[in-house]
């Protein structure tokens, strides 16, 4: 019998506390749909990684550690492998059609680097302020990466908060949207003129963007060429079957393993620190300061554009990398303020360019900060 | 309530006091190097599309 008690001993405070914010992260993924597929495996990991064990570090959590250290520590593996599945989901007919979107895209990574001032200032080291920022990339994959390379102490708040937020974004923001913008903004109306983008284009496309940003920003390479290398396999018409596998097995596979990996850090003396809170409040400063870039941008053009070709400074919203959460937030409420202002191929636009944007970001800090650090 | 209002008072100034100038001027050019760097490759990669939408159309 005492050898059947004896576990209960270890049981620590911190520890139930964890089990406690598993089980909220399950709760959210089941009960109120928000990122199911990350949330509850991170959820069931973070319960796994904090049961009492005789020793620690053995057991599961030596598996999970085990799963972390091929996955994560060793190049960024799972979180690269996702982008070729997310590259091959993403059309970027929409932004090929009109290339002009992918300022929105630019303009809304300025949260980015405002919450890294922000993060520098509440005393975070650059390595950590610059992981932090990161999570207004809006995109998972390239938080874990940056997060990664940069080795920072923080990594598994910062990925719960970067996908809580992007769960959270028809929540953020509308608000935001709203109170940066009139009604009249919000009612103007943009014609979408579908041209006919060339299969040569739309296979040229990745090539050649790869190839740029490997010359500007060549820490992003690992991810754009990735991305890029899924979308290629989407756009070259003889690969369908890869296409398929790498848009729902490899995807499916990947974030299977990505939610419980990332639950190895998720370990209570690492994750209860007053320093999660703050990095929770810097993840929704980083999404609000996105969602401003993008909408201000767009009113700045306004200024110089003649009437009738005014810009619905709402797709500026859509600049977020979340994909396709923002581009729908901004469509529907374009629809609501009008039900005939159809703003869905322009959201969508410009919303695949936050995507390559913050890929971009995200290897410009690296290249950034690692400089500073003589890394 | 006056105990609470200066403890207060006191965290403000401690933590203005305790900011890292170097570090947030640091932090700067990487702000204004990043928001620069994104907007540079963001217009080349407009360009090149333009010029692909453009030969991709003959």
């Amino acid at each position: 019998m005492e050898v059947l008690l004896q576990n209960f001993a270890n049981i620590t405070w911190q520890a139930v506390v964890m089990w406690g914010i598993g089980g909220i992260l399950i709760y959210l993924a089941i009960v109120k749909e928000m990122e199911p597929t990350l949330l509850l495996p991170m959820g069931f990991g973070a319960i796994l990684m904090n049961l009492p064990v005789p020793e620690a570090g053995t057991g599961v959590q030596a598996v999970i550690n085990a799963l972390f250290a091929i996955g994560i520590d060793y190049h960024e593996l799972f979180p690269l492998l996702l982008f070729v599945g997310i590259g091959a989901m993403i059309d970027f007919g929409p932004l090929l059609n009109n290339p002009k979107l992918m300022i929105f895209g630019a303009a809304a990574q300025f949260g980015i680097f405002f919450t890294l001032f922000m993060a520098t200032l509440f005393g975070f080291e650059l390595k950590d302020a610059a992981s932090i920022a990161i999570i207004g990339a809006a995109d998972g994959p390239t938080a874990i990466y940056v997060a990664g390379q940069l080795m920072s102490n923080y990594m598994a708040p910062i990925m719960v908060a970067a996908y809580s937020y992007m769960a959270l974004v028809p929540l953020v923001q509308p608000p935001i949207i709203k109170l940066c913008t009139t009604k009249k903004e919000r009612r103007i109306k943009m014609a979408y003129e579908g041209k006919n983008v060339s299969k040569r284009t739309k296979i040229l496309f990745p090539i050649v963007v790869t190839m740029i940003v490997a010359l500007v920003a060549p820490d992003a390479v690992a991810l754009i060429g990735f991305l890029m290398f899924g979308n290629l396999i989407r756009e070259c018409g003889v690969l369908n079957s890869l296409s398929d596998t790498a848009q729902n097995v490899l995807a499916n596979l990947i974030t299977l393993f990505l939610g419980i990996t990332i639950a190895a850090r998720m370990r209570a003396a690492e994750f209860l620190q007053w320093q999660t809170i703050l990095i929770m409040g810097l993840g929704l400063i980083a999404f609000v300061v996105d969602t401003f870039g993008g909408i201000m941008i767009a009113k700045l053009m306004n200024i110089f554009l003649p009437e009738g070709k005014k810009i619905n400074p709402m797709i500026g919203a859509a600049g977020i990398s979340a994909f396709p959460m923002s581009a729908r937030v901004v469509h529907k409420m374009g629809l609501e303020e009008d039900n005939s202002n159809f703003l869905l191929m322009h959201s969508i636009g410009v919303n695949v360019s936050g995507q390559i944007a913050s890929v971009i970001a995200g290897g410009l800090i690296l290249a950034l900060v690692k400089s500073q650090l003589g890394l | 309530m006056n105990e609470i209002a200066i403890k207060i008072g006191t965290a403000v100034a401690q933590f203005f006091v305790g900011i890292d100038t170097a570090a947030l001027l640091n932090a700067l050019g990487i702000v204004g190097a990043g928001m620069l760097g994104i907007f540079t490759v963001t217009l080349v990669i407009i360009g090149v599309v333009t010029l692909l939408n453009k030969l991709g159309s003959k």
